[in-house]
């Protein structure tokens, strides 16, 4: 219970830094994403009709029943079946940039170091941080998700379109975190463990680290571009719960990578 | 307040110190070796950074790595400051003071406190990033009073300052330690040791060499090499009191055993009815000592 306390704390502490160092960039980076998607997903709703954006409808069309042939339709297939998965992408990008804010500034910065010399156990240090990366992710997707797939979502039905199910309505909002903090764990891993394979460059812009942390959202982004008339429910719910398979493995590699003696080796 | 008792510690396949004992009490105690003798570790080990992998840390008979409530008489100043460039001065005293669990009604008073006595409470607004090397070095240093702590382990806190910021932390330091805490400071800078060396722990390849003060250390030491100005020929009292002496330009440079053994040479010199103009020890007494047991250590 003590333990739990002292992290709280420390969780807090490490929060009130991470705002008080980012400031609005905080809700103004995932926003900017949330407009971002929007505008990527919505820009094919007024471009000449194609069998990509005809397939999604029909892929819908298979949860609300048969939808009209009107820009409407099409907007609502883009954001409910497609918009989880480009959430995905740029909360992961999202995700990877707070674990370097959190995680990694921290260790590269010798705070790591000075923290481990605060009155806490090296768990509670690894928890602390955990939980804090953690909630400015979630933060980040609540973000991201309310701009580009709920209020969206809430728009459409105003101007008719057809309700969403519940159950696909919560997977569609959810299929987007997992893949998030899969971002934040490996980017935090690999940034604590192996900060030489961080330095390899993928591209010119984005590092390995980086890369790896994207790649799940991005395949799934890939997937859902190519068989856009899959039924979206079992879609969704594969990718949650592979999300969720995900996030535990990253967690077991984020507690491997959490060991004193290596962190300090550097 | 501080002890280490028979610790060995290290990371991965490396074992950095082996078998440390010692015990350090309130005043200033300098770590010095060259870069590699664990002095990081140890200091880290202090603590409660560092596990150690075999024996204890106490500090006021608290084992500090057993209970972390022990770290709160111990605070650390890492080599690097590990200030936030985007978090102001005061910002960042304030989330140290937060790690600490300060109540927030006393945290204003304690950081302006710190920094005051450190002498830098007009850079509170500045943004850390701005900071120089010396004055982020200061303000870590305020930090680390932030706790009131008993133990302060300052890692070669000097390193990379110009020499005038250097001097002012060798004076904040020595005012530290007379507050009554035990302050312990790593360095591989002789003058610098020389400078502090109240205490002066030597350390190489992970073991503890010597302790003590650079004198007692000296003491230890085979002949020292001295360089002698007179008026005249010293050969013949050289001969006759069994020294050997070489002529470098205008000087003789001699060994002799000690202290007492420069004061009878120079008392036959002048008996003899040479003048002596000038007695020159070739190094620092702490630079003989320090290459002198690193050489018998095999480290040099």
């Amino acid at each position: 219970m003590r333990e739990l306390r002292d992290a709280g704390r420390l969780c807090w502490a490490l929060l009130w830094r991470v705002t008080r160092d980012q400031r609005e960039k905080l809700v103004l980076a995932p926003l900017g994403y949330g407009i971002l998607a929007l505008a990527i997903m919505l820009a094919p709703v007024y471009l000449p009709g194609g069998g990509a954006t005809e397939r999604l409808r029909e892929g819908l069309g298979v949860l609300v029943g048969p939808l009209p042939d009107d820009p409407l339709a099409v907007a609502l297939a883009l954001v409910v079946v497609q918009g989880p998965y480009l959430v995905g992408v740029l909360a992961s990008v999202a995700g990877a940039v707070l674990a370097q804010a959190t995680v990694t500034s921290e260790a590269t910065r010798g705070g790591l170091e000075l923290l481990l010399s605060a009155p806490y156990r090296p768990r509670e240090v690894f928890a602390a941080f955990l939980a804090s990366s953690f909630l400015l992710v979630a933060l980040s997707w609540a973000v991201l998700t309310a701009v580009a797939i709920g209020l969206p979502i809430l728009g459409l039905n105003w101007l008719g379109a057809p309700p969403i199910p519940s159950f696909y309505l919560g997977i569609a909002l959810f299929v987007p975190l997992p893949m998030a903090l899969w971002a934040d764990l490996i980017a935090s891993t690999v940034a604590l463990a192996f900060p030489s394979l961080g330095l390899l460059r993928v591209g010119t812009a984005t590092t390995l680290g980086q890369f790896l942390a994207i790649a799940p959202a991005l395949g799934s982004l890939l997937f859902v571009t190519l068989r856009p008339e899959m039924h979206p429910a079992k879609l969704g719910g594969a990718a949650l719960l592979l999300g969720v398979g995900a996030v535990a493995l990253g967690l077991a590699l984020f507690a491997r990578a959490f060991r004193v003696e290596a962190l300090l080796e550097g | 307040m501080l002890a280490f008792d028979g610790v060995d510690a290290g990371y991965g396949p490396l074992l950095v110190l082996r078998e440390v004992t010692a015990e350090f009490g309130p005043g200033l105690h300098v770590v010095l070796g060259p870069n590699g003798a664990g002095k990081t570790t140890l200091l880290r080990v202090g603590a409660g950074v560092l596990p150690p992998r075999s024996g204890r840390v106490r500090i006021l008979d608290q084992d500090v790595h057993r209970d972390p409530d022990a770290k709160r008489h111990v605070a650390y100043l890492p080599h690097r400051p590990a200030l936030h460039p985007g978090l102001t001065v005061q910002e960042n005293l304030e989330f140290w003071a937060r790690i600490l669990g300060m109540p927030s009604g006393i945290r204003r008073a304690r950081i302006e406190g710190a920094l005051e006595r450190l002498g830098v409470l007009d850079l509170a607004p500045r943004y850390a990033g701005t900071l120089s090397r010396g004055q982020a070095q200061r303000v870590a240093a305020a930090r680390a009073l932030l706790q009131g702590a008993r133990v302060l382990l300052m890692d070669e806190p000097t390193t990379g300052m110009d020499p005038e910021a250097a001097r002012t932390m060798r004076a904040i330091m020595r005012e530290m330690a007379r507050s009554g805490c035990a302050l312990l400071v790593s360095t591989h800078n002789l003058y610098e040791a020389s400078e502090l060396g109240e205490d002066v722990l030597l350390l190489g390849a992970g073991r503890v060499l010597a302790r003590g003060t650079a004198e007692a250390l000296r003491s230890r030491l085979g002949p020292r090499r001295v360089a002698l100005r007179v008026g005249g020929d010293p050969q013949p009292v050289f001969e006759r009191l069994g020294i050997e002496g070489t002529r470098e330009g205008s000087r003789w440079v001699v060994e002799v055993g000690g202290d007492e053994e420069v004061g009878r040479l120079v008392r036959v010199l002048v008996g003899a009815g040479l003048e002596v103009w000038e007695v020159t020890g070739l190094g620092s007494l702490l630079e003989e000592v320090y290459f002198g047991l690193m050489e018998d250590s095999g480290d040099a």
